[in-house]
């Protein structure tokens, strides 16, 4: 595949966390304080019903996208000035519009992605991109309103998430499709709309690393002017592909240098501080949670960015106690166990959420603090504990929370 | 009035006279060349984060070259650099930690002008310019080690007390800023500094050409930008400051007029003088060389050298025909082709004799009865740096690579002087000589170089300086690794030098 320039559809919606190493030293340069500080108030909780009448798009729940195949209409959560509520987008008259709509009915959506102006719809063939202003209103690209849009692609062996995409093709135009990694070959897959008869395009993850695996996690990040593909695999490896300069960087030596397992990735979280930081989360199959953060003051992430300098930092951040690595120490407090962690998302406040195994929704506020939350259920009344996923908002501040047919906004 | 002035100008000029005659009492003092041991504990700190100290213990070569002019015009120039350290500290290896400020190596001139009293007080303010490596897990690893460097600039106070003839006391404050060679480029963290130097020190004339002495040294250098002690985004600490503590031996050879080896081309007449004239001289330079290193097999293109670098030289022609010349180098640029891919490859240079080298040669000269020239057989011994991408992956620290990737070198060469004008001198010069690698590589090598170069002297003591040489460096065993790889230790250079000197 050749450069892909990355039109990043909605960051605020993907969590690709990069490991963080060592991170959450408030107050780093005091000594360690003792007795251990309490928990950090908990996050609110603001739970949203769906429209009455609608389904989850995905079977079973779990996901904060609803559909009403009689309206040929799908839901999800808006934030305003006046409160959290479902907004509720009319989909086109479109032969894609009403596959799309089949396919939901059918129960054929296997997972569903917000992820800017953008909600990508998976299944075991196909990725279904609705495109609308309202979906988030903090997506880089402007959309006139009331334009939606439904497109589609074809996808084949998909090991990860689905993501919208742009990239720079061979003949210099400008293709539109959706992203994911590939079980064949190993490979992030560039697959366009099928409308536009542009071919797909492969880059096998060897370019990484020489022990790359299948790829489990994906996610896309903009910073300091360059476009970013995080891939995680099922062996640990932790790789950032620039997009705007085709390069890649395997952050797993480092990462490892500073104590990181390496483990089958979960999911991925970016966040940006001003294009000066750039935060990046992970969590690994077994729980951990890693964040590595680098300071490049405005500067692209290269292969060497975080090679032996003082610009970035490996630490996992729900490990509780004191990590010390190179002469650098840093001490987390009240964070949730590696044995409970469901997922994870960081919003653009740079505060990350854990959603747990039973109920729970964690907060770590801003990148600079080394105290997580209380825990905070998401729970409807009389509802038996299970696993919570927390994933973006429309404001990009905060996150949803969705526990099976259970969705909140947590800030 | 009339009366106030002439008591003035009276004071005056015998306070002139007196001036003159106390010059040489100081000049007997200070017109030296000296080589000396240092041995040095440092302790790089974060007044914020104690757990990131280090301490280095180290021990260095000092060099140290002072004139004082018959006009009052005082010149120093001081140079060391380290042969072997330790350190302690949190992480020893290449951690991204600054670990140690301004080493393994530093050259600094000083000019001044002296104002004696006739008591036997000398003072000296000047300015002073200077170079110091300043290699560090932060600077190497964004800068690379060719890019690791301070400039120096400063001034101070030199206070100098001959209590008897040929026995003082002196006392030196300097103070300097430090300018990191690759300030302005972020993301890359910025270790401008200020440096300020205390010396005491006491000077013996055993005899009217040999003098020692002993000093004292403190040293305090802190980073004008304290912010990087503790970056909020990274939670990483960073030291940023060091105070060092160390005491320097010095052996000098003297050569001011009551030792009896100042100017002896001038006064004496003879053609030992007459090449004497030549010899005896100081010189700083600079050379450009462009070099190859090939390997010793496989099928890698040879790496392309384009190098420029300081040179000091001192050397003497005694009257009784025994000749020695001591030279160092530093090198200041290097730019390479054909450098392997890999990050360590594009820090470290491929090159024998990085960052620099000391070497001694000391012969004898059998000059000739009817021309005015002179064959000089010497032996040459010294110290030659090769931190290369080769052998660095052999250690575990930048400290260790300081301490030992390094060629100990010893050969023989002859050097023939002709001078074919009054003002200028020939000269031809053979050197071949063993280098025994004192890296875990154990690469040990053989050189030859050989010379041809000029000396003019235009005006008084000036002396300009012109030389072109071919070295030629060849391992002794095949040189490749352990696992089939090879290594680019064949280095073929062709350079040329050219120096700005002064006669004594």
């Amino acid at each position: 595949m050749k450069k892909i320039l990355l039109n990043i559809m909605g960051v605020a919606g993907l969590s690709v966390a990069l490991v963080a190493c060592g991170g959450g030293g408030g107050g780093g340069s005091t000594p360690e304080p003792s007795p251990a500080p309490s928990p950090a108030p908990a996050p609110s909780v603001a739970p949203v019903a769906p429209p009455a009448g609608s389904e989850p798009a995905v079977s079973g729940g779990g996901t904060p996208v609803y559909f009403d195949a009689a309206s040929g209409t799908i839901s999800l959560p808006q934030t305003t000035t006046s409160g959290t509520s479902f907004t509720t987008i009319q989909l086109p008259s479109t032969p894609t519009s009403d596959e799309l709509i089949m396919v939901l009915s059918a129960g054929g959506v296997t997972n569903v992605v917000t992820s800017g102006s953008n909600i990508v719809f998976q299944t075991a063939t196909t990725a279904y991109v609705v495109t609308d202003s309202s979906i988030s209103t903090q997506a880089a690209k402007k959309l006139q309103a009331g334009t939606t849009t439904v497109n589609s692609a074809a996808v084949s062996n998909a090991s990860t998430a689905i993501l919208p995409a742009t990239i720079l093709g061979q003949s210099g135009t400008v293709e539109s499709g959706v992203l994911y990694g590939s079980s064949v070959g190993n490979t992030l897959v560039f697959s366009p709309y099928i409308e536009t008869g542009y071919p797909v395009q492969t880059l096998p993850l060897s370019d990484c690393s020489t022990t790359a695996g299948t790829p489990t996690t994906l996610a896309t990040a903009a910073y300091a002017g360059s476009d970013y593909v995080g891939i995680g695999d099922n062996k640990g490896n932790v790789c950032i592909y620039n997009a705007s300069a085709a390069q890649w960087t395997n952050l797993t030596p480092q990462a490892v240098s500073h104590g990181y397992t390496a483990t089958s990735l979960k999911s991925f979280s970016f966040t940006n501080l001003d294009n000066q930081v750039l935060y990046g989360y992970w969590l690994t199959d077994n729980g951990q949670i890693w964040r590595v953060t680098a300071h490049t003051s405005g500067q692209p992430i290269t292969p060497t960015s975080c090679t032996g300098n003082s610009n970035c930092s490996f630490w996992q951040v729900n490990k509780t106690g004191q990590q010390t690595t190179g002469g650098q120490s840093v001490t987390f407090y009240n964070g949730p166990s590696a044995s409970i962690v469901n997922s994870i998302y960081s919003d653009l406040a740079n505060s990350l959420f854990v959603g747990s195994t039973n109920g729970y929704v964690y907060k770590l506020t801003g990148p600079n603090s080394v105290n997580w939350s209380a825990p905070a259920s998401v729970l409807a009344s009389g509802q038996a504990a299970t696993a919570v996923n927390v994933s973006a908002t429309s404001t990009g501040l905060g996150a949803t929370a969705v526990a099976e047919s259970s969705v909140s906004v947590i800030q | 009035m009339k009366k106030l002035y002439s008591t003035a100008g009276l004071a005056f000029l015998f306070s002139t006279t007196v001036y003159a005659d106390e010059n040489s009492l100081f000049q007997n003092m200070d017109n030296q060349i000296a080589l000396g041991y240092n041995y040095s504990q440092a302790k790089t700190f974060n007044p914020d984060y104690s757990p990131l100290t280090y301490t280095t213990n180290s021990s260095a070569l000092a060099l140290h070259l002072e004139q004082l002019f018959d006009n009052n015009l005082w010149f120093a120039a001081d140079g060391s650099f380290i042969f072997q350290g330790s350190q302690t500290g949190p992480d020893n290896g290449f951690s991204n930690n600054i670990q140690m400020l301004g080493m393994p190596a530093s050259i600094a001139g000083k000019i001044g002008y002296s104002f004696n009293f006739p008591f036997g007080l000398q003072i000296v303010p000047y300015a002073s310019l200077g170079r110091q490596l300043n290699y560090n897990g932060i600077t190497v690893a964004q800068n690379g080690f060719v890019n690791s460097y301070y400039n120096y600039y400063g001034g101070g106070i030199r206070l100098e007390y001959v209590f008897v003839p040929g026995a003082s006391i002196y006392a030196d404050q300097g103070i300097g800023y430090l300018s990191d060679s690759n300030s302005g480029n972020p993301p890359n963290i910025n270790q401008d500094a200020m440096s300020y130097t205390s010396a005491l020190g006491v000077r013996y004339n055993l005899f009217s050409q040999f003098q020692i002495a002993a000093q004292a040294n403190y040293n305090y250098i802190n980073l004008l930008n304290q912010s990087i002690g503790y970056d909020p985004y990274t939670f990483n600490h960073q030291n940023t400051a060091q105070n060092t503590w160390g005491g320097t031996l010095y052996f000098a050879y003297l050569f001011s007029p009551e030792s009896g080896a100042y100017n002896r081309s001038i006064t004496n007449g003879t053609v030992n003088s007459e090449l004497a004239g030549f010899d005896n001289n100081y010189s700083i330079g600079f050379g450009i060389a462009n070099s190859t290193n090939r390997y010793s097999g496989g099928g890698n293109p040879a790496i392309g050298s384009n190098v420029g670098y300081w040179n000091f030289a001192v050397s003497h022609l005694f009257e009784n025909n025994v000749w020695a010349n001591l030279n160092a180098q530093l090198m200041n640029n290097i730019s390479q082709s054909n450098i392997p891919s890999g990050f360590t490859n594009s820090h470290v240079p491929t090159y024998i004799g990085f960052p620099g080298n000391v070497v001694t040669n000391i012969g004898y000269a059998f000059p000739l009865s009817s021309v005015p020239a002179q064959f000089i057989p010497y032996a040459n011994a010294g110290v030659v740096m090769s931190i290369n991408s080769y052998n660095i992956r052999q250690n575990s620290s930048i400290m260790n690579a300081i301490s030992h990737d390094m060629y100990l070198q010893y050969g023989l060469g002859g050097r023939a002087e002709y001078i074919v004008l009054p003002e200028l001198q020939l000269y031809a010069d053979q050197l071949f000589a063993g280098m025994e690698d004192r890296s875990s590589l154990g690469a040990n090598a053989w050189r030859s170089t050989s010379s041809l170069g000029l000396n003019y002297n235009p005006w008084s003591r000036l002396q300009l300086g012109i030389r072109g040489y071919y070295d030629y460096i060849s391992p002794t065993a095949g040189a490749s690794g352990s696992n089939g790889t090879y290594y680019a230790l064949n280095q073929t250079t062709l350079g040329a030098e050219f120096s700005v000197g002064i006669r004594y």
